[in-house]
C-alpha cells in the first residue's frame, strides 16, 4: 500500500452505453476520501455498477475528467491500477481452482510472465487468507465451498493485491445475515488499517452503520452525498426508490430505513438534482 | 492350391525367420512348426478363419515372397515358381494406366493385389489366381477366399499391402482422394489405376491385365470369346422391338445407369433401351415423377446387395406401384454381384439382361 | 457484469488438493504414458512383426518392406497422431477458458465445418485428384475463413469478442456451412460423396515425415505461446472484468489466444480430418484430476491428448485386422466409457 492520496476525483462525468437512448451517467462529480468507507447507493439501473466501472478504468467516460491518486485515470496502466485497487466484482465464473490458487491470482500484477511466486507473495497470500478466515481450507476446491465462503475467498484475492483501495460491487447481495455482518465487520477492520473502501450495495441500513460517506445515485446523477444522516432521509429515499419509507435513528445514531406499506396514489414529486457537490463534513 | 502346401513350407520358413540363410532342411522343419504356432497365435486374434489352411497359406505367401524377392540358391526357387504360371520371355513391360501414369515392370507381375473387385474377377478369369496375393474384404469369390484381405478397396490398409510385398497394385480411378495411391507410390509400390465405367474399359482392362501378368494370349482369347458371346446375344434378339428399361441402381432416391455406363451398354446389347438414355451423368438421381412420365416397359432390379432391393418392394411402395411396368408384372430380378462389376463376366450379365427383357431366353441357374 | 452460467459441470474429485502432485511429476508421468503409447503404436499393426525385426527396421536393417512399414508408415503416423492429439487438447482447453464454457471444444467456432467445406469442395470439383496438396490447403483455408467469418459477425454485433456472441455466431456459421456441404454432396457423384465422408471421419493414414514436420513447425510454436499465456488464461477463465481488474491485458490475450487455438485446430483438421471428442474431453479429464490451473493443465492436456490419440489410432488400425476403423469413431467409443469412469469417482464432501 502506498501512502499517497488513494482516492478518486471525478468531475462532470458523462457516459452513454453504445446504442443506448440516454446517458447512463449524467454529470457526476465526486471526490472520495482516502481511508474512509464510501457506499454507493441507488435503485437498480441508477448507474452504480457503471460508475464503478468508470472509476476502475474499464469504461471511458464520454466527457468529464477522472483522476485517481496523483494522475488522470487514463494515465494509469492496468498493472499499476491492479497494484493499488483490489476489486471484488459481482458474478464470476468458477473454474476448478483451489482456494489458495484463487487467492494467489491476486499477486498477478506483481509477477512477471515466467516468474515464480516469491516469499513476499506467499506472505501476502497467507495474510489475505487469514484476514478473511479462509486459510483453514486453503486446499479445498472452490466448488465445495458455500456462497459465503466463496465470497470471502474473492475478498482475500483482492486483499492479496495489497491494495490501497478496495472496491466491492454488491458484495453481500446473496449472503445470509451472519456472512453479511462478517463482511461489513471485515470492511471496518480494513478501514481502520488504512484501506480505502468503496462499495456499491443495496443494504441501506448496514451502509448507514458502517460507511463514512454515502453517495445516492438516481438515473445517472448524484442526488445526495455526505454523512448517512444527511443522505438517508425519508423524503429522499422514498422519492429515489419509489417506495414510502420512514427513517429512525438507532442507538448509535445511524439512520435506519424502514419500508412502509403500499405507496400512496399520488405520483412522486419531480426530482431536484444537484449538479455539483462538495462533501459536507 | 491344395497340392502346393507340401512343397512350399520347407522353402519358405527359413527365409521368413531373420536368420542367416545357411539353414539346413531339418532346422527348416523345426522353424516351420514354431512359425506356424506363432502365426496361429497372432492370427486368431484377427482372422475369423482358424483353419490350418489359412496358416499355411500365409506361409506360402511368405515363401513366394522369399523366393521372388531375394536371390536364392538351390532348386527350391525353381520349384516354387513352377506353380506360378505360364512362362513368358522376360521383357520389360511399359503401360500407361487409365489415369495417365506410365507404369514400368521389369517382368510380368507375380504378386498382384487388386483393390478393384472387377479387376480381381478378370484376373481369375485370366487364370492368374495364383498371382493374386491380396484382396479387398468385398471380394468373396471362392477361388481367392484364402487370400488375405487388405481392407476396403478405397481405404485399404497400406501397411497390410506393403507387408505382402506386391509387384503391382490395381487401384480405382474413381477415387477422388487417391490417398491410398499416393501413399503406396511414395513407398515405391507400383499402382496401376483402372477405370471401370463402360464396356470399352472392360476390354482395355482385360488386355492391360493380361499384359501386366504375362498372360497376353489368355487375354486375347478371353476378349474374343466375350466379344463372340456378346455378338451372339445381340444377334439372337435382332429385329425385335426394343423395350424401354429402367435399371434400378438404387431405389430411394431413385438412381439409374446413365448411357455411358457399361450397364446401359449391356442393356443395348441385350436388345433393350434405357429409358434415361438422354442423361448426361453416369449414375443420375432421377425423380419419381420423371420415371412415371417415361413409363418404362421393364423394371430391372439387381437383388442380393441391398436388403431393400426386392421385387416386392416395388409392388407396394407409392410411386413405383403405379408404374405400368409394375402393374403388368414386368419387374425382373437379376443377380446384383453379376451386374455390379464390369469384368470378364459381362457376357453372363448380358445374357441375364436378355432373359430379363425377353423371358423366352431364361437363363438356367 | 459477468454471468455465472459458465460454472464447469464437472465435479471435483476430491475435497482437498493436499496430495496433488507437483507439476513436474505430472508432466513426467504423462510423458511416460505418451512414450509407452508411441512405442506400442510402432510395435503393433496390420502386419505382425517381432520385436527383433522391429528394432532392425528402426535402425534401417533388414527387409526393405519391413523397414518401409516401420519407418514410413508406422512412425510418422504415430508422431502425427501425437501432435494432433496434443494440438486438439490444448486448443480445447484454451477455448474452454476463453469462452468460459465447459462445452467449448476446438471446433466450436466453425473450424471443423469450414475445413470440411473446403475439403468437400476440392473433392467434388476433382481438384484433389490433380493436385496432391489441394485438399489439406483448402481444408486449412476453409477453417481459417470460417473463423474469420465468425469473428466478423461477432464484431458487427458491437461487443467485440463477447463470448456469448462468439458462441452463437459459431453455431450459426457451422450450421450454414454444414448445409452447404450437404448441398455440394447432393449434386456430386457417388465416389465424391464417399471420399468426402471418409475424409470427414478423420484418419491419420496419409501421415508422412513431411506432413509431420509441417505439423511440428505449425504446432509447436503455437503450443509454446499458449503455455506462456497460462496465467492470463486463468484470469480470463474467471471473467473478463476480473482479469482486467487484476492487471491482465484482456484484449491482447484474447486475440493471441483465439488466434493460436484456432490455428492449432485448423492445422489439425486440415491434416487429419475432423476428430471429435479429444479436444472436449481430455481437458476435462485433466481438470477432474488436477484442477483448472492452466499452468499445469495446458502441458498436461497436450501430453494426455497426444497419448490418447496415439492409442486410439493404434486401436483403429489393429482392432479389425486389415480394416481400419475411422479414428473419430474409436475416440468416442473408447473415450466415453473412460470419461464416465472418471466422472463417477467419489465426489467431494
Amino acid at each position: 500500500m502506498n501512502s499517497f492520496n488513494a482516492g478518486w476525483s471525478l468531475r462532470d462525468i458523462r457516459f452513454r452505453h453504445p446504442r443506448a437512448p440516454q446517458d447512463a451517467i449524467d454529470g457526476v462529480t465526486l471526490e472520495t476520501r482516502a481511508g474512509h468507507i464510501t457506499a454507493l447507493l441507488g435503485p437498480n439501473g441508477a448507474g452504480k455498477s457503471t460508475l464503478l466501472q468508470i472509476m476502475l478504468g474499464v469504461l471511458s467516460p464520454s466527457s468529464g475528467s477522472a483522476r485517481f491518486g496523483d494522475r488522470p485515470l487514463a494515465a494509469w496502466t492496468r498493472t499499476e491500477l491492479a497494484r493499488e485497487i483490489g476489486v471484488v466484482p459481482q458474478g464470476e465464473a468458477e473454474p476448478m481452482f483451489t482456494v489458495r490458487e484463487m487467492v494467489a491470482m491476486g499477486r498477478y500484477p506483481y509477477l512477471g510472465r515466467w516468474q515464480r511466486e516469491r516469499d513476499v507473495d506467499a506472505a501476502a497470500i497467507l495474510d489475505a487468507m487469514r484476514r478473511c478466515a479462509v486459510d483453514t481450507f486453503a486446499d479445498r476446491w472452490l466448488g465445495t465451498l458455500s456462497g459465503g465462503e466463496r465470497q470471502r475467498v474473492r475478498l482475500a484475492r483482492a486483499l492479496a493485491q495489497e491494495p490501497s483501495v478496495l472496491v466491492l460491487d454488491e458484495p453481500t447481495t446473496s449472503l445470509d445475515v451472519r456472512h453479511e455482518m462478517n463482511t461489513f465487520e471485515l470492511l471496518r477492520t480494513l478501514r481502520d488499517d488504512g484501506v480505502t473502501v468503496i462499495l456499491a450495495t443495496h443494504n441501506l441500513n448496514l451502509a448507514a452503520r458502517y460507511a463514512n460517506d454515502l453517495v445516492l445515485l438516481h438515473k445517472g446523477q448524484i442526488v445526495a452525498l455526505g454523512a448517512p444522516v444527511t443522505v438517508l432521509t425519508a423524503e429522499q429515499i422514498s422519492r429515489v426508490y419509489e417506495w414510502p419509507v420512514s427513517v429512525e435513528l438507532n442507538n448509535d445514531g445511524a439512520p435506519q430505513v424502514v419500508p412502509l406499506g403500499a405507496p400512496p396514489e399520488t405520483p412522486p414529486a419531480p426530482l431536484r438534482a444537484r449538479r455539483s457537490m462538495e462533501i459536507a463534513t | 492350391m491344395n497340392a502346393e502346401p507340401r512343397v512350399a513350407p520347407f522353402v519358405s520358413l527359413a527365409s521368413v525367420c531373420p536368420r542367416p540363410r545357411s539353414q539346413s532342411r531339418q532346422d527348416g522343419l523345426f522353424m516351420f512348426v514354431r512359425q506356424a504356432l506363432r502365426e496361429l497365435a497372432s492370427h486368431t486374434a484377427r482372422r475369423t478363419s482358424r483353419r490350418y489352411g489359412a496358416v499355411v497359406a500365409c506361409a506360402i505367401s511368405f515363401g513366394i515372397a522369399a523366393s521372388s524377392c531375394r536371390p536364392r540358391d538351390g532348386s527350391a526357387a525353381d520349384s516354387a515358381s513352377v506353380h506360378v504360371a505360364e512362362t513368358q520371355p522376360v521383357a520389360a513391360i511399359e503401360i500407361t494406366d487409365d489415369a495417365g501414369h506410365r507404369i514400368r515392370l521389369d517382368a510380368p507381375a507375380r504378386r498382384v493385389i487388386s483393390l478393384v473387385s472387377s479387376a480381381t474377377e478378370t484376373l481369375i478369369a485370366l487364370g492368374a489366381t495364383n498371382q493374386i496375393v491380396g484382396r479387398t474384404r468385398y471380394d468373396d469369390a471362392p477361388e481367392i477366399a484364402a487370400v488375405p484381405s487388405v481392407g476396403g478397396g478405397v481405404d485399404p490398409s497400406v501397411e497390410a499391402i506393403v507387408g505382402l510385398h506386391p509387384d503391382l497394385v490395381i487401384g480405382w480411378s474413381a477415387d477422388k482422394r487417391q490417398a491410398a495411391r499416393e501413399k503406396l507410390v511414395s513407398l515405391g509400390v507400383r499402382v496401376f489405376t483402372m477405370r471401370t465405367e463402360d464396356t470399352t474399359d472392360v476390354f482395355r482392362g482385360i488386355a492391360n491385365l493380361g499384359r501386366l501378368t504375362g498372360r497376353d494370349s489368355a487375354a486375347r482369347t478371353l476378349a474374343s470369346s466375350i466379344r463372340g458371346e456378346l455378338d451372339d446375344v445381340h444377334r439372337s434378339i435382332a429385329g425385335r422391338p426394343a423395350p424401354s428399361v429402367f435399371y434400378v441402381v438404387f431405389n430411394d432416391p431413385p438412381m439409374t445407369a446413365g448411357p455411358a455406363t457399361f450397364i446401359a451398354q449391356l442393356i443395348g446389347v441385350a436388345g433393350g433401351r434405357s429409358s434415361f438414355d438422354d442423361s448426361k451423368q453416369m449414375w443420375p438421381n432421377v425423380s419419381m415423377e420423371e420415371i412415371v412420365r417415361r413409363q418404362p416397359d421393364v423394371l430391372v432390379v439387381p437383388v442380393g446387395e441391398f436388403k431393400t432391393s426386392t421385387t416386392n418392394y416395388f409392388r407396394v411402395r407409392a410411386g413405383w406401384r403405379d408404374l405400368r411396368a409394375v402393374r403388368t408384372g414386368r419387374v425382373v430380378a437379376v443377380p446384383a454381384n453379376l451386374l455390379n462389376r464390369p469384368s470378364a463376366n459381362i457376357a453372363k450379365a448380358a445374357r441375364e439382361l436378355r432373359a430379363a427383357l425377353f423371358p423366352e431366353f431364361a437363363v438356367r441357374r | 457484469m459477468e454471468s455465472t452460467s459458465a460454472t464447469p459441470i464437472t465435479l471435483p474429485a476430491r475435497a482437498t488438493a493436499h496430495y496433488a502432485w507437483p507439476i513436474a511429476f505430472r508432466l513426467l508421468a504423462l510423458a511416460i504414458i505418451l512414450l509407452i503409447a508411441l512405442v506400442t503404436a510402432i510395435r503393433l499393426g496390420a502386419v505382425p512383426l517381432s520385436t527383433a525385426a522391429l528394432l532392425d527396421a528402426i535402425a534401417g536393417r533388414g527387409d526393405a518392406s519391413t523397414v518401409a512399414i516401420v519407418r514410413q508408415l508406422r512412425m510418422p503416423r504415430a508422431f502425427q497422431a501425437a501432435l494432433v492429439g496434443a494440438a486438439l487438447a490444448v486448443s480445447g482447453a484454451t477455448f474452454q477458458a476463453l469462452l468460459r464454457n465447459a462445452l467449448a471444444e476446438p471446433y466450436i467456432l466453425g473450424v471443423s465445418s469450414g475445413a470440411a467445406a473446403g475439403a468437400v469442395a476440392t473433392v467434388v470439383s476433382g481438384w484433389s485428384v490433380r493436385t496432391v496438396w489441394a485438399l489439406p490447403v483448402a481444408a486449412f483455408a476453409g477453417a481459417i475463413g470460417s473463423m474469420l467469418l465468425v469473428f466478423r459477425i461477432a464484431f458487427s454485433v458491437g461487443r467485440a469478442l463477447d463470448s456469448r456472441v462468439l458462441l452463437l455466431a459459431g453455431v450459426v456459421v457451422s450450421s450454414f456451412l454444414v448445409a452447404l456441404i450437404w448441398l455440394l454432396l447432393t449434386f456430386a457423384d457417388t465416389e465424391s460423396v464417399r471420399s468426402a465422408i471418409f475424409w470427414m471421419m478423420g484418419s491419420h493414414a496419409g501421415a508422412s515425415w513431411r506432413s509431420v514436420s509441417i505439423l511440428a513447425i505449425c504446432l509447436v510454436p503455437s503450443l509454446a505461446v499458449l503455455f506462456a499465456l497460462a496465467r492470463p488464461l486463468n484470469l480470463l477463465a474467471i471473467g473478463e472484468s476480473t482479469a482486467a481488474y487484476l492487471g491482465a491485458n484482456v484484449e491482447r490475450t484474447k486475440l493471441i489466444a483465439f488466434g493460436m487455438a484456432t490455428l492449432l485446430a485448423a492445422v489439425s483438421v486440415a491434416v487429419s480430418g475432423t476428430i471429435g471428442f479429444v479436444g472436449l474431453v481430455v481437458p476435462h479429464a485433466m481438470r477432474l484430476v488436477w484442477g483448472s490451473d492452466n499452468r499445469g493443465l495446458l502441458p498436461c492436456a497436450a501430453l494426455a491428448g497426444g497419448a490418447f490419440l496415439v492409442a486410439a489410432d493404434t486401436l483403429s488400425r489393429t482392432l479389425a485386422g486389415a480394416n481400419e476403423l475411422p479414428i473419430g469413431v474409436v475416440t468416442a467409443l473408447v473415450g466415453v466409457p473412460c470419461f464416465v469412469w472418471l466422472l463417477r469417482r467419489p465426489a467431494a464432501k
